[in-house]
């Protein structure tokens, strides 16, 4: 086989590659808005849309046996009966576009975020 | 396809040096007929006993704190990638269809899906890419391309699967699939010598 090991163009190709990385890793974070929501997924539905800001104190959610913790910061997914494990691991999602996702349990936890409702008026 | 032993055979005698009869009629017969189901049974069990091997290797190396979850280095791909540039079309399917089915019996329909995905696109990709040999892309640019592919074939499939895009993993997919796409493309060519030898033993 005569090809090549490394031309020169590789570094260009890396480079490019690293580039777009960067970019839809900073694009949600730049473009999100104020409210936190975090979308729980369930065999292709969302089951759970929990808007961070009205918790209070954190929260667990129980879907298809995955135990999750949200609270006003973020969510993280506490355990699930998986062998892997590769969700638990994924620790806290903080921002938008942060996303944890069992999928021998089938779950799909997503940060996402939404425009704040601007309020005309508030009376007491 | 011609066999990889046959293009080194014919690279080494060039023109002016008579090829020995033999060699010249199994040529002949290599190219007119297809490879007798026997060697390609015995050439696809090797080639993906190898692949499964390296997965397994893969699996007892220590989880590194700093990577994301779930992040592997794909060894195996190193294997897919030599049966892409060495072994035919059809053996390099089965190879890609056998490594994905082992996790059929191992960790479920979904990752078998999801494996099975993100393999054929990379395999396409693969054989895409040799095939255009005006380009001839270099071996580090095939393993870091087929990385990334297979890393975005398995992202379709889990997004698939799980209902919703998960494109927040985009990132380190790209990012680690072009670092652990350089490191194959430098086992690949550690390997590459080993490789041939044992393609070329099957042809005594």
């Amino acid at each position: 086989m005569n090809r090549k090991f490394f031309s020169k163009y590789d570094s260009i190709l890396l480079l490019v590659i690293f580039l777009i990385a960067g970019v839809v890793y900073f694009w949600p974070r730049f473009f999100a808005e104020d409210q936190k929501t975090v979308e729980i997924y369930a065999d292709t539905a969302l089951v759970e849309q929990i808007d961070c800001s009205q918790l209070l104190k954190p929260t667990e959610y129980e879907i298809n046996g995955v135990v999750i913790e949200v609270s006003s910061a973020g969510a993280r997914i506490l355990s699930s009966p998986c062998p892997d494990q590769i969700c638990v691991r994924q620790g806290e999602l903080r921002e938008n576009g942060d996303t944890a996702v069992c999928a021998p349990q089938r779950v799909v936890v997503k940060m996402t975020t939404k425009e704040k409702k601007q309020q005309d008026a508030i009376v007491y | 396809m011609m066999c990889l032993a046959d293009m080194k055979q014919k690279k080494e005698n060039s023109p002016s040096v008579p090829v020995p009869p033999t060699r010249e009629r199994q040529k002949q017969q290599g190219k007119n007929k297809k490879k007798s189901p026997a060697r390609f049974a015995a050439e696809t069990g090797i080639l993906a006993a190898l692949a499964l091997a390296l997965s397994f290797l893969e699996s007892l190396l220590p989880v590194v704190p700093f990577l994301p979850p779930g992040a592997k280095l794909g060894l195996a791909n190193t294997v897919v990638m030599f049966s892409a540039l060495a072994a035919s079309v059809p053996q390099t399917l089965a190879v890609v269809f056998i490594k994905s089915a082992f996790l059929l019996f191992q960790s479920g329909a979904s990752a078998f899906f999801i494996s099975l995905c993100g393999g054929l696109l990379s395999v396409s990709v693969l054989l895409i890419l040799i095939r255009i040999r005006r380009l001839s892309v270099s071996m580090i640019a095939l393993s870091v391309v087929s990385a990334i592919a297979h890393n975005i074939g398995q992202l379709i499939a889990a997004s698939i699967l799980s209902g919703t895009g998960l494109w927040g993993y985009l990132p380190a997919l790209l990012f680690f699939g072009a670092v652990f796409g350089v490191i194959t493309g430098v086992v690949l060519k550690v390997l590459m010598p080993a490789l041939f030898k044992l393609q070329n033993s099957l042809h005594r």
